[in-house]
């Protein structure tokens, strides 16, 4: 008896000691699994950030900047907050209460966090049985199992301090439950090398190298960075070319689609899925056969994660394994993925690595973008105009010429809308609306050369950097106080991408000076705009710049009957011009313009109003019955012109 | 790079950056008032200023002195009055970004001794002009000097106006070429012979008019390349003599016409018609073009754009003439840089604009009624606020421009045609090959209406009923008319125009038509006939078939049907018809004498105009609000219509065109516009 009972009382103590132990394997596991995770980031190129910072600010960059992401979808947040708070709460009291068995309000502690992962496991289990197409399967299906089994541990272990049971009933239940405790808590350790979880340790490791700090509480950088053209390297030609922190960013990918519901490419069917994108190049740092993707492919292309490894090209050639350079040139760089991922991964940055190497290590470029880059480097223009044309369509204007006036108050840059003749209407309002208000502005004349957009969107930052310094080194010799574009691209490259060449310039877009010079009375339309009309932001002014507001100014001036479209502001839908995209022309299943177009026909709008000659182009060429595409600066010239006739 | 980059390329000339190479060719709308441009003549021009175009010439043939006679309502820059006229001009055209020049002419032997002062006329020789069958005075050595001085003082007045030039009309036979020809020119003295001679005195008043100018404006000459004369100017010489005058330094530019003014053939080539294919004579300028260094402009029946940017992108020209054109539509270039090309109205070549001026009234668009009443009939149809519905009646012409002006109003526009084609009458008027260009007309007219959004309903036989189901505040009814029957003996027999042209009844073979309106119908009816190969004699109680139709279109005829036998009997009616074996025998009356003769044919056509399709409009009458009547001054004036004679009455009830009497297109058209832009 007395053995029976030292047996008893040593194989109790052993039990009771099971949950240490099923914490420290799982503890083992996952210091494993981050370990073979670094081991492959380690190989990409340094950091730029500053990580102290980052450490020092992480709490607030999860609590505020992710979750101001994350709680854009309710539900979704309701059910992190619920399950993830839940869980560490539950873990830390249950780690505390394993530490300190003295203390014997822990296990009630870790009930009570308990209840609220229960709550939120059960909206997981709700949302995995039937779950939204853009929701990834796989492992994210066994999750909440796994979750379900942590649970049970915690929560039997905890209770057994409450709870006298007969003891065979007691051994089975504690043995149940450390099992369940090893299995739910090692798997989730396990997944976090390879699977799911992968996003709560990566993604806290990128958020204090986030690439991007500027990003944090609610700010914006959205300008690319140069590329030091003497490098033997240039852009991203396989995952060991990116920054460490871009390739944790793929790994923190939480496979949540929201990039997928937001990108125009995906939506129409082009070969561009930028979830697929970021988990194709995370398999391309950890090693083909590391991880598994069960998420919606790039359209039309295979389902599968490309069979990639470290050290090999990321596009593939031939019948080499790898991206198509279809998908990296089916993006309009939009921002939309950027601006809709909860783990702020930056996507547009990774496909423009991507087509750097392409294009200034490979020396590839596709259709009408080579003709356009070989226009640029050889006109300064990309129709291939010459420079002295740019302002042929003006030539009734007189407008000034700043290498004539020496000084003006408003440089006006025209950029390539002087080569296209809808693009030139705009200008005429614009120019008109200046006049009207007695601005002094001036135009740069034949001096005024490309900005270098489409070339640094296609990846040609050296043609770009070229016409920077070119258009740095004629602004230098000039006196202004602001450049005014109609086109919102050429304002933020002058703005946001000019700085690092050293070309610091107050630069606005004409909805902006034009809001203002209505609100000076400056302008004073007449009579109302008939009929409704609806407004499409475009990117590069609305996630670029964060100007949504100007131009509804505007729009209220104008009077008529406004209606926003469903997805307008920060959440605008691209008119599919961006990024040199009508250029490299990938083929789809459907336009994205004639899909914007639809998008403002749904509001019964009779007239686009448009900011940007990229917007213009792209929506009045939709086929078919459709609104009007007007410039806000037209749209305003017809009321104050007929309000001074 | 943008479609038509070469027309919208600027162009330097001199001193000079014009917006783009599109230009209008100085011609005489007869819209001077005591032969100077007044508001009338300026709000023309401006308005294609405001439309776009880069230079616009304006005072064809304006008068450097008082023996030159304003015969067609010219400009008289004989003496100072016009100067203000011209200031005004100037500045207006300058306001809205375009350039602005004059011609300036002496018309020699090419006017009326009984014009103006009763001066005799002058020319190098004492030849005779058969367009006013005038002879006129060789000059006298007295007269050179004078006339050399006119053309200066000329000159410096238009520079005085503010005009950034001007340039010498030599392309119709007037004085200036008119040395030129060596048919014209018989003079056995140093001003006449060989070319260098026939070219002294010309040489003469450019070097006086550019000595008399200076440097800082611009001057230039147009001039035939070929007046097409057998033992004229022709073109092997013409090309010698401009390369000549490029060369003496005196001029800015060179603007290459064809043809002469003498007859209606000589001026129907100048001014070539809708029998031409667009750009017919380009080939002329581009000789001199590839001769001279020189700029070189050429105009004449440029219609379409892609014609005006082979012109200009193939080097032929450095400046394109689209004066009527811009006739047809002055705001071409605007529509084109609006992206608005499917609405530019394209000239057809009716050459109806030409014709108007020389049967001595103002020039007028047989498609564009607001050309020549810019102040009256805006082309810009003003918007309403009050949407009110229309229901027109008739989709001929003039029910299509007042459903196209209903809409661009605002208004519910409902539009009833019975047959299943719109056009109506006006859909024969296409009906020979070298018309074909007529149906542009209506292409635009229905493109426009359909663009719009009225509602057409082809196929549907409007009633009354029908249309009170509509609820209309106004009904417009553009029924048309029907050919008017003969009333004499036999009159079973024959057939009307609308019979033949339709297809309805098979062209004879022996055919005599009898035509008591003068106008197209009958003589387009002949060529129906001729080019299915039937024998064709016209009879009509005027002095000459066609009477009513202008010079330079009845010419297009006339090659046609006299070159296969036409005969043209003047002075008689047709008295009766009957038949005998398979023959008809026509009894003709000569009008003046009253002899009677007889034709044997096997087909008689009546072309006796229209009566009205009244149906409707008495079933409708009686209960409309203004029981059909029209306030006339309120209709001249643009004013809402206010009368009301059946206060029961829910809807206005008004016609139009045909409907109300035989007339011709642009009337429909006009009662259309009128009527809608005050509804």
């Amino acid at each position: 008896m007395f053995y029976m009972e030292r047996f008893h009382k040593e194989l109790y103590c052993a039990v009771s000691r099971l949950p240490i132990l099923v914490c420290l394997a799982t503890f083992l596991v996952l210091i494993l699994r981050a370990a073979a995770m670094a081991r492959a980031w380690k190989k990409g190129r340094p950091a730029t950030a500053r990580l102290l910072r980052g450490f020092i600010e992480f709490h607030r960059r999860y609590l505020n900047d992710v979750h101001h992401v994350v709680a854009r979808e309710p539900s979704s947040a309701r059910m992190h907050a619920l399950l993830v708070g839940g869980f560490l709460g539950a873990l830390s009291f249950f780690l505390a209460s394993l530490a300190l068995p003295a203390v014997s309000f822990l296990p009630a502690l870790v009930l009570g966090c308990l209840i609220f992962m229960l709550a939120g496991l059960r909206l997981e289990f709700q949302r995995r049985a039937d779950p939204p197409v853009r929701l990834s399967r796989g492992s994210y299906q066994r999750l909440p199992i796994l979750f379900a089994l942590a649970l049970a541990f915690m929560g039997l272990t905890a209770s057994s301090s409450f709870v006298a049971l007969p003891n065979g009933i007691d051994l089975a239940l504690t043995l149940a439950a450390n099992l369940a405790g090893l299995v739910g808590l090692g798997g989730l350790a396990w997944l976090a090398g390879t699977g799911p979880m992968r996003h709560a340790v990566a993604g806290a490791i990128y958020l204090v190298a986030h690439p991007r700090p500027e990003r944090f509480g609610q700010g914006r950088s959205t300008g690319l960075r140069p590329v030091e053209l003497g490098a033997a390297r240039l852009g991203a030609r396989t995952a060991e070319d990116f920054q460490w922190p871009q390739l944790a960013s793929f790994d923190a990918c939480v496979q949540c689609g929201r990039c997928e519901v937001a990108c125009p490419a995906f939506a129409a069917g082009q070969p561009l899925n930028p979830k697929k994108l970021i988990n194709d190049l995370a398999v391309a740092s950890r090693g083909t056969g590391q991880l598994s993707y069960h998420g919606n492919p790039h359209p039309g292309r295979c389902p599968d994660l490309p069979e990639l490894s470290p050290g090999m090209d990321l596009i593939a050639r031939d019948d080499a394994p790898g991206l198509s350079p279809d998908t990296i040139y089916a993006c309009t760089t939009c921002r939309a993925c950027v601006e809709a991922c909860p783990m702020m991964i930056e996507h547009v940055d990774a496909v423009i690595d991507l087509r750097r190497s392409e294009v200034l290590n490979e020396g590839r470029l596709a259709g009408q973008a080579q003709v356009a880059v070989e226009n640029l480097r050889q006109t300064g223009t990309l129709s291939g105009e010459a420079l002295d044309a740019r302002f042929d369509f003006a030539t009734d204007l007189a407008i000034p010429v700043l290498s004539e006036t020496g000084y003006a108050d408003m440089l006006l840059w025209v950029g390539e809308a002087a080569f296209d003749r809808r693009a030139q209407r705009t200008i005429r309002a614009l120019v008109k609306l200046l006049k009207h208000a007695g601005i002094d502005f001036a135009i740069l004349g034949a001096e005024e050369q490309d900005c270098g957009d489409q070339a640094r969107r296609l990846g040609d930052e050296a043609t770009f950097q070229f016409l920077a310094c070119a258009n740095i080194e004629t602004l230098s010799r000039y006196r202004f106080d602001t450049i005014v574009t109609a086109d919102p691209h050429a304002m933020h490259v002058l703005r946001n991408e000019y700085p690092a060449f050293g070309g610091h310039y107050r630069v606005r877009h004409h909805t902006d000076v034009l809001a203002e010079l209505l609100d000076r009375g400056a302008l004073l339309p007449s009579g109302r705009h008939e009929g409704r009309i609806t407004y499409h932001d475009p990117c590069y002014l609305a996630r670029y710049n964060g100007e949504i507001e100007a131009p509804r100014r505007i729009l209220a001036a104008l009077g008529g009957d406004f209606v926003e479209m469903e997805r307008s502001g920060l959440k605008s839908h691209c008119c599919g011009g961006g990024g040199a995209a009508p250029l490299t022309d990938i083929p789809g299943e459907r336009r994205i313009p004639d899909m914007r177009m639809a998008q403002a026909s749904a509001t019964g709008a009779h007239c686009v109003a448009v900011a940007c000659p990229g917007c213009t182009a792209m929506l009045e060429g939709v086929a078919g019955t459709r609104a009007d595409v007007r410039d806000l600066a037209e749209l305003l010239w017809d009321r104050v012109d007929g309000a001074s006739a | 790079m943008s479609e038509y980059a070469a027309l919208f390329k600027p162009f330097r000339l001199k001193h000079l950056t014009l917006r783009n190479r599109i230009f209008s060719t100085a011609h005489a709308p007869a819209y001077a008032e005591n032969g100077v441009p007044g508001e009338w003549y300026q709000n023309y021009h401006l308005e294609k200023a405001r439309g776009g175009i880069g230079l616009t010439m304006f005072g064809g043939s304006s008068s450097v002195a008082r023996d030159s006679p304003l015969v067609f309502s010219q400009i008289s820059l004989a003496d100072d009055t016009v100067v203000p006229y011209l200031e005004r001009f100037a500045a207006r055209i300058h306001a809205e970004g375009a350039a602005i020049m004059c011609q300036m002419s002496h018309m020699g032997r090419r006017a009326e001794w009984d014009g103006g002062d009763w001066l005799p006329l002058i020319a190098p020789s004492a030849t005779r002009e058969a367009m006013h069958r005038s002879y006129s005075k060789a000059m006298e050595d007295f007269d050179f000097a004078r006339v050399r001085n006119d053309y200066a003082a000329a000159a410096l007045r238009l520079k005085a106006g503010g005009l950034d030039g001007c340039e010498i009309c030599a392309n119709a036979h007037h004085l200036f070429d008119a040395f030129l020809s060596p048919l014209l020119n018989r003079r056995d003295d140093d001003y006449g012979g060989s070319t260098e001679k026939r070219m002294r005195f010309p040489l003469e008043i450019l070097q006086a008019v550019r000595e008399a100018v200076g440097e800082n404006f611009v001057f230039g000459l147009r001039i035939t390349g070929d007046d097409l004369v057998k033992g004229g100017f022709n073109e092997a010489e013409a090309l010698d003599v401009i390369t000549s005058f490029a060369g003496s330094g005196y001029l800015d530019f060179l603007n290459i016409s064809q043809g002469n003014g003498d007859f209606g053939s000589g001026l129907q080539s100048m001014i070539p018609d809708l029998s031409y294919d667009s750009a017919p004579f380009l080939y002329l300028a581009s000789a001199v073009k590839a001769a001279v260094d020189i700029p070189v402009f050429h105009a004449g029946a440029v219609r379409d754009l892609a014609s005006a940017n082979r012109a200009v992108e193939g080097g032929h020209v450095d400046l394109v003439g689209m004066t009527r054109a811009h006739v047809a539509d002055p705001h071409l270039v605007s529509k084109l840089q609006e992206g608005r090309e499917d609405d530019i109205r394209q000239c057809v070549g009716a050459n109806y604009c030409i014709d108007r001026v020389g049967l001595g009234k103002p020039m007028a668009c047989i498609q564009n009624v607001s050309t020549g009443r810019e102040a009256q009939l805006p082309h810009v149809v003003a918007r309403t606020s009050q949407r009110r519905k229309v229901v027109i009646v008739g989709g001929g012409p003039g029910g299509l421009e007042a459903a196209r002006v209903a809409r661009l109003r605002g208004h519910d526009v409902t539009l009833f045609e019975k047959s299943e084609t719109l056009g109506g009458q006006f859909a024969l008027a296409s009906a020979v090959s070298w018309r074909s260009n007529m149906s542009g007309i209506l292409r635009w007219l229905v493109q426009q209406t359909e663009k719009l959004g009225a509602d057409i309903r082809i196929g549907t036989q409007a009633t009354a009923d029908i249309i009170r189901e509509e609820a209309p505040d106004v009904v417009v009814l553009a029924t048309g008319g029907q050919p008017v029957r003969p009333d004499m003996p036999g009159a079973e027999h024959a057939h009307s125009s609308h019979d033949i042209l339709s297809g309805a009844v098979e062209p004879g073979a022996n055919v005599l038509i009898f035509d008591i309106m003068g106008q197209h119908q009958a003589l387009t009816v002949a060529d129906f006939i001729g080019e299915r190969g039937g024998l064709v004699e016209i009879v009509t109680p005027d002095q000459m078939v066609g009477a009513e139709i202008g010079e330079t279109a009845r010419t297009s005829y006339m090659k046609r049907l006299f070159a296969r036998d036409l005969i043209a009997t003047s002075s008689h009616h047709l008295q009766e018809i009957y038949a005998e074996g398979n023959a008809l025998i026509a009894v003709l009356r000569e009008h003046y004498s009253g002899k009677e003769v007889e034709r044997e044919v096997t087909q008689v056509v009546c072309e006796l105009g229209t009566i009205p399709n009244d149906d409707l409009y008495f079933a409708l009458k009686p209960i409309s609000r203004n029981g059909g009547e029209i306030d006339q001054d309120a209709f001249i004036h643009l004013v809402p219509q206010t009368i009301t004679r059946n206060p029961d009455g829910t809807f206005d009830l008004y016609r139009i065109g045909d409907a109300v009497m035989s007339r011709n297109l642009h009337a429909a058209l006009y009662d259309a516009s009128r009527l809608l832009r005050a509804v």
